[in-house]
């Protein structure tokens, strides 16, 4: 099928009229609008301009002029604007991202300079504690050594004063005895005993109540 | 011959067939001249329009679409030609882009006679010798402006000597290949558009899809990578006038 078609417009195309080998096409008589006379039409070849070629050279001189002074700058104008803008705006983004990046660095340095002092300060706090408790327990120390030390003195003061005092009263105590030997008989044993016993149990009473009445 | 053969002598494919107007000895192709300034006005209209409504705030699509043109054609050019960029040569390279851009989509406006949709003007070689003679111009002004005598004098003295003819014709055939490069596309695709209509009777069904399907290909496809084509290389040449070396 498609061959006979093929076949069919070799055919037509042989049988159309078509233009004389040279390609132009020859017409009997033309008028020239200027003169209004017939004159032999001039043989055309597409190739070779004609006075069409000036016609469209102005055409396009007064379009390329008209478009290149009038209206395509305006758009290029516009085009150049909107880069600019856009430029602008990046470098508005830009300086934004710069101002953001040095807030947050300034915002970590604050941050670090805050740790470190907060570390310092409680380093601070916890030795001047330390230091507060130690002082605070020598001080003690020293006021317990201090009461302990007093303590004994006087322990010692008050043994040396009872230790004197019984020095006294034991010379009072014999020559107290030895009187109420030498006025009581001695010729009862057991008597003799039940005195040594009662003055011994005398002297322990006696010593009682005056340590009672030193201290 | 078969009745169908006969039914389809209006899709014949002609070639430079337009219909013409003479004055003073010229011959104009009328349709081109009316078409030519249809697309200058549609260009001219969409970038008005663009830079009325332009905002250097958030962009409409058309002038992202616009902006994008324009700053690709400011990209290519910056690398091309360097430094002192000449303040016209970015809207050169834009107006030739949406120009033809426009001129190329101009085969889907419906013309209302036969042929039933606008021919555009960039199947016809006067606008592209037009837009070529103008890159000619401006390139070697700058070629000129930058360089001085050594401009045409590097055509003489380069080595080897053998690239001297070439750099001459160079001066001829690089811009004659642009604009024959761009009428030759949008001009096959008016005749591939006649052989689908040549299509036989029997696959009339076909036509309406193949006709659509390839007009979308080509306003589609073609025409916006003709356009981008036609600027990118006039940049380029820019790019080769400026060179310090050839």
């Amino acid at each position: 099928m498609s061959l006979a078609s093929v076949a069919v417009w070799l055919h037509l195309a042989a049988a159309s009229p078509s233009p004389s080998p040279s390609g132009s096409v020859l017409k009997d008589q033309c008028v020239d609008s200027a003169t209004k006379q017939v004159v032999a039409c001039p043989t055309s070849n597409f190739l070779v301009p004609n006075g069409t070629f000036i016609f469209e050279w102005i055409v396009f001189i007064l379009l390329l002029v008209f478009l290149a002074r009038k209206v395509i700058p305006r758009i290029i104008a516009m085009i150049d604007q909107r880069q600019d803008t856009i430029k602008k705006q990046f470098d508005e983004a830009e300086a934004a991202r710069a101002r953001l990046e040095a807030a947050e660095r300034e915002y970590s340095e604050a941050l670090a300079e805050t740790r470190r002092e907060s570390t310092r300060l409680r380093e601070q706090a916890q030795s001047e504690r330390a230091e507060i408790v130690e002082e605070a327990r020598s001080e003690a120390q020293a006021r317990v050594d201090e009461m302990l030390a007093s303590a004994s003195e006087r322990i010692a003061t008050e043994r040396q004063q009872a230790i004197l005092a019984l020095r006294n009263e034991i010379g009072e105590l014999a020559t107290t005895l030895a009187e109420r030997i030498v006025h009581t008989s001695l010729a009862d044993d057991a008597r003799h005993r039940q005195l040594v016993a009662d003055f011994i149990a005398g002297v322990g009473a006696e010593q009682t109540a005056t340590a009672g009445d030193n201290t | 011959m078969t009745p169908a053969i006969v039914a389809l002598p209006a899709a014949s494919i002609s070639v430079g067939d337009h219909p013409e107007w003479h004055f003073l000895g010229l011959t104009f192709n009328v349709d081109t001249m009316y078409t030519t300034v249809l697309a200058a006005a549609l260009t001219v209209g969409l970038l008005w329009f663009v830079a009325r409504k332009a905002t250097s705030g958030v962009p409409g699509r058309l002038q992202i679409v616009t902006e994008l043109v324009l700053s690709q054609s400011k990209a290519y050019i910056e690398d091309a030609v360097g430094h002192d960029v000449p303040k016209w040569l970015v809207p050169l390279g834009a107006t030739l882009f949406f120009f033809i851009l426009f001129c190329n989509w101009l085969a889907w406006i419906p013309s209302g006679h036969h042929p039933e949709r606008l021919a555009p003007p960039t199947a016809d070689t006067n606008l592209v010798y037009a837009l070529t003679v103008t890159v000619i111009i401006l390139y070697t002004y700058l070629g000129v402006k930058r360089k001085g005598g050594r401009y045409v004098g590097d055509w003489f003295t380069v080595k080897p000597a053998i690239r001297r003819p070439i750099l001459i014709l160079e001066q001829v055939m690089n811009p004659l290949s642009l604009s024959l490069r761009l009428f030759g596309n949008i001009f096959a695709g008016g005749i591939m558009l006649g052989v689908i209509a040549l299509l036989p009777f029997y696959l009339f069904p076909l036509y309406g899809a193949a006709d659509f399907i390839w007009r979308l290909f080509d306003s589609g496809l073609i025409a916006p990578i003709q356009a981008f084509i036609y600027s990118f290389l006039t940049i380029l040449y820019f790019g080769f006038a400026t060179a310090e070396e050839h």
